[in-house]
């Protein structure tokens, strides 16, 4: 998942004005040696807590998929996706990366029109918008996400993609 | 093991076209009854007429 404390600001922002921030638990994006693949429920219940320690994340409520990732599966598949649903059950975002700056716009938009609503202001038509976002790389996290989850995942990572997304120990040691 | 829950990143589905065939924007959100880590079930329908909901997908990797 993205970095857990942009979300937490925006959560203690909106929840006040009835938004209801998840986390869903899905399958591991890169398992290793310390965090393998899931192969039962229980096991994936655990990694799930062990999200919650390991990010600290105490205020946005984190969901578990089942098994065999129904919901992960009726939402899309992606490792990292965002999705704002509004109270008529309705998607109105779906974004295939976290980007808790888009986030922030999008739910200060559905802010809006409450406030609209509420106010009787008319609304001219319910329209939609579409935008290519560009999602910058950030090292750090990769790697300590990926170190976080074991050789195995580096080396996963490298056979799969031929380039890891950040300098390795003999580059840097080249610098 | 491959399927759903692979066991190499290799094996991942990333570039699967799903993403944006499914739960499409305007349309109703796919329903899910999901564990919170407290035991308790969380539905999507429960918030319905009450708060709008945000779902981020994520994994510890």
């Amino acid at each position: 998942m993205g970095e857990a404390p942009p979300l937490t600001k925006l959560y203690r922002e909106y929840r006040t004005a009835n938004f209801q921030f998840f986390i869903v638990y899905a399958r591991e994006a890169h398992p290793g040696e310390n965090y393998p693949h899931h192969i039962s429920l229980e096991q994936k219940l655990v990694h799930a807590c062990t999200l919650r320690d390991l990010e600290q994340i105490q205020e946005i409520p984190i969901l578990v998929d089942d098994f065999a990732g129904t919901t992960h599966r009726a939402y899309g598949l992606l490792p990292n996706m965002t999705y704002l649903i509004d109270r008529d059950g309705i998607v109105v975002y779906k974004s295939d990366w976290g980007d808790a700056q888009e986030l922030d716009g999008v739910c200060a938009s559905l802010a809006r029109v409450d406030e609209m609503k509420a106010s009787r202001v008319p609304i001219i038509r319910q329209g939609i918008s579409q935008r290519l976002h560009w999602i910058p790389m950030d090292p750090v996290q990769r790697e300590r996400v990926y170190r976080r989850s074991g050789e195995k995942a580096i080396r996963d990572y490298l056979n799969a993609r031929g380039s890891l997304p950040y300098a390795t120990d003999a580059e840097k040691a080249k610098r | 093991m491959s399927g759903y829950n692979y066991e190499s990143f290799g094996q991942c589905d990333i570039d699967a076209p799903d993403f944006w065939s499914v739960a499409t924007i305007g349309t109703k959100a796919p329903d899910f009854c999901l564990t919170d880590l407290d035991g308790n079930l969380v539905s999507l329908s429960s918030f319905a007429g009450k708060k709008h909901v945000m779902l981020e997908f994520g994994s510890i990797t």
